[in-house]
């Protein structure tokens, strides 16, 4: 496990340490933007709980490490956004949720931002409109398989994780 | 003018206050939350299956023998194998859509004069998921299935192409073909709810 780059034992171990430590808490900042905001208050509520994955959504920038754009990005909401990029401390990653965000989506007009990459670089692209909570909790695991793989001079690979491929309906209570 | 209604507190007899009886009553409630299992799904390991008409990714049905009656008039002008999608480029599917920049389709014609259809290309980061091309397309060849983990690390591999659309679409009428399409499963539940549908 340790011994996988060329900076030696511990250094790798620390960088491993943290790695864990930080995809195993991801927290957002609770900023919703347009009706991708609702799935991503569905995400958080008692159905598909967040919480269960450690990701707890912050009020503030400053304390949060994840940006999830959820909804349009219109041209007068983007320096704002970038802003609220800014202030949040580093490392820090950005998950675009759904199609407005990742491309334009269905307004392929004047004054909508096509796509957010344009201004901030993004992590993880979810199509949909809006996805699904099960779909955003899906790009919140890629990201933290995106995270697990990351390091220096690496490529990213697929890590393959335990996943049913046998969907079951839960019991009606 | 607002109306204001003074409720009069009840008295608390002796037992009620040295026992707290009315915040055990509201604990009760606490408690049985605390038993109760919870509606909770954990996702990774348990997931849930949608309904059928559930409108995920996009697939293509293949040409299997199961084609509606419009796909045999155009199936002499088109070259399509046996297990290879039946789409026969009418374009009807980006005329009905509402971003229609988000397909890219294109046909050749052969050196027999059969047309073949080489690229169905659908960008799903412009797609509203409105179904409205499934209803379109003449020969129930475009479905939308039930898969919607589709995130993905790059933009360009949101688009989704006619090769994948057809194992996808293979693989959808494997799992849930046989399934009834409707929503109310039960239709005894149905007429409760809707009444009972007369035909003409």
């Amino acid at each position: 496990m340790a011994i996988t780059g060329n900076s030696g034992i511990i250094l790798t171990t620390v960088e491993e340490v943290l790695s864990w430590s930080r995809r195993n808490s991801l927290w957002p900042v609770s900023i919703g933007l347009a009706c991708c905001a609702i799935e991503m208050m569905h995400t958080a509520a008692s159905r598909f709980d967040t919480d269960r994955l450690g990701i707890i959504f912050r009020g503030s920038p400053r304390q949060a490490d994840v940006l999830i754009v959820a909804g349009t990005v219109v041209n007068k909401v983007a320096p704002m956004l970038k802003l609220i990029y800014e202030q949040m401390p580093d490392p820090k990653w950005v998950i675009s949720m759904g199609g407005c965000a990742s491309g334009g989506g269905p307004f392929p007009t004047y004054s909508t931002l096509q796509g957010v990459d344009r201004i901030i670089p993004v992590d993880v692209y979810i199509p949909g409109c809006p996805p699904t909570p099960q779909a955003l909790l899906w790009g919140i695991i890629q990201l933290q398989k995106k995270i697990k793989e990351k390091k220096e001079g690496k490529e990213l690979k697929e890590i393959p994780i335990r996943v049913p491929t046998e969907s079951k309906p839960i019991k009606q209570i | 003018m607002v109306k204001l209604k003074y409720v009069e507190r009840p008295k608390l007899n002796l037992i009620e206050k040295l026992f707290f009886l009315d915040f055990i009553k509201g604990l009760k409630v606490t408690f049985k939350n605390l038993i109760k299992r919870t509606v909770t799904t954990k996702y990774p390991y348990e997931k849930l299956t949608p309904p059928k008409r559930f409108r995920g990714t996009h697939a293509h049905r293949v040409k299997d023998g199961n084609e509606p009656p419009s796909f045999s008039v155009l199936e002499k002008f088109m070259d399509i194998n046996t297990g290879e999608s039946r789409c026969v480029a009418c374009y009807m599917c980006q005329q009905a859509c509402p971003v229609p920049s988000l397909f890219r389709i294109e046909a050749i014609q052969l050196p027999n004069g059969k047309k073949k259809v080489v690229r169905f290309d659908m960008n799903l980061l412009n797609c509203l998921y409105c179904g409205l091309c499934v209803d379109a397309c003449p020969v129930d060849c475009l479905i939308m299935t039930d898969i919607y983990e589709t995130a993905k690390y790059q933009r360009e591999k949101c688009v989704i192409h006619m090769d994948d659309m057809s194992e996808r679409g293979k693989d959808f009428d494997r799992r849930r073909l046989k399934e009834p399409d409707r929503i109310w499963i039960d239709d005894q539940e149905r007429i409760k709810l809707w009444g009972q549908i007369k035909w003409s």
